[in-house]
């Protein structure tokens, strides 16, 4: 077993390089709302972006390997962090959700991008608006993921300076704990994202994107469970939690069980008698996949909290 | 409900820290915590290794209070 002292050296190499990209990243994400802009308003006024994209575009391309490797490092520092400090942290299970929507957001505004000059190609002007929006908010989610990262690295700093050698784990419920905080919240997200979708988009435009947005806001939570899998692969499964954990589990299975069977009733009974027919027909399963990892996930929490809560 | 004298025991055992508790007996921090909070009831196993470690007997450690017989 590698000791807490090495993996804090770890910790601290991760980190330091993760804040020399994470200076670097919000450099680039200026740029990058900068060149957005510009471009935005060159199209809206029915000017050639050819120049512009030409001289700017390259630098544009450097700044997404940037924040391609500036994720990498910083997902990570993150899984780094979750192994030294063992301890469960709200802040850092929505940071590690948020890296990860946010690195596919990386792909995402490239797809945009090749739309926007498609459609500026073929003349369609007026529909970029919405591309350019969706552009926004991944630059947001960008810049909302650099400031986590700077927080983080900065309380992690503090904490090693005060203890740098920490006691040792054998059974660690930091892992599990944390991936059920990001259950919780991909739970959330899918929910209300999946809400939104349906009240403002139509049928043929989620039908078309829901399978990749399923898949984007689950994958933080895939992605914690697969690195809790790893962590486990060298034990015995009846050895991968302990009593306590396996009763908690079973409590939360069986809540979540009946919560979602009346889910799914009501899902049936919407598309009996609803005249939506055809939206349901489309976002039933991305809706009991959502529900069952959130109601799995806070019953889990809502049982350790309970039963370890100071009388 | 099960009572314990955990943390009295923890104490006189040198004042060893839940999570060293955890180690010794393969169960995490937080499982500790709740049974010396009375607010989960080990398996037969856990109170067993529990009681070998601190060297007593389970009913030194563990009792049931007279009117919840």
């Amino acid at each position: 077993m590698r000791k807490s002292s090495d993996i804090g050296r770890l910790v601290k190499i991760s980190e330091n390089t993760t804040l020399i990209f994470c200076l670097i990243s919000l450099c680039g994400s200026v740029f990058n709302i900068i060149f957005y802009e510009i471009l935005r308003n060159k199209i809206n006024n029915y000017r050639d972006i050819i120049v512009v994209s030409d001289k700017l575009g390259i630098f544009a391309a450097i700044i997404f390997i940037l924040f391609f490797i500036f994720h990498i490092s910083a997902i990570i520092s993150l899984i780094s962090q979750l192994k030294f400090f063992k301890r469960e942290s709200l802040l850092r299970s929505f940071s590690f959700f948020i890296s990860i929507v946010s690195l596919l957001m990386i792909f995402g505004d490239f797809a945009l991008l090749s739309d926007i000059s498609k459609e500026y190609l073929h003349g369609l002007y007026e529909g970029i608006t919405g591309e350019f929006f969706i552009l926004y908010l991944s630059q947001g989610l960008h810049l909302l993921f650099i400031v986590l990262v700077i927080v983080l690295v900065s309380l992690s700093k503090k904490e090693i300076r005060k203890k740098p050698v920490k006691e040792i784990v054998l059974k660690d419920e930091s892992i599990f704990i944390n991936a059920n905080y990001i259950g919780i919240l991909c739970g959330i997200s899918g929910l209300v994202i999946l809400l939104l979708l349906s009240v403002f988009m139509p049928v043929w435009a989620i039908r078309k994107g829901i399978i990749i947005i399923t898949l984007m806001i689950a994958l933080p939570y895939i992605t914690i469970t697969i690195y809790w899998l790893i962590t486990k692969v060298r034990e015995k499964i009846g050895e991968w939690n302990d009593e306590k954990q396996y009763q908690d589990i079973t409590k939360a299975s069986l809540f979540t069980l009946v919560f979602s069977v009346a889910l799914l009733a009501v899902i049936f009974a919407v598309q009996y008698w609803a005249s939506r027919f055809d939206l349901l027909d489309v976002i039933w399963f991305p809706v009991y996949l959502f529900a069952v990892i959130l109601l799995f996930s806070s019953a889990i929490i809502f049982l350790s909290r309970k039963d370890t809560s100071m009388e | 409900m099960l009572k314990n004298n955990l943390r009295k025991c923890r104490f006189e055992y040198n004042e060893i820290s839940q999570q060293e508790l955890a180690n010794a007996v393969g169960v995490t921090r937080l499982t500790i915590h709740s049974i010396e909070k009375g607010k989960f009831n080990p398996s037969v196993l856990l109170a067993i290794k529990i009681a070998v470690f601190f060297n007593k007997s389970v009913e030194d450690i563990f009792y049931i209070e007279k009117n919840n017989f």
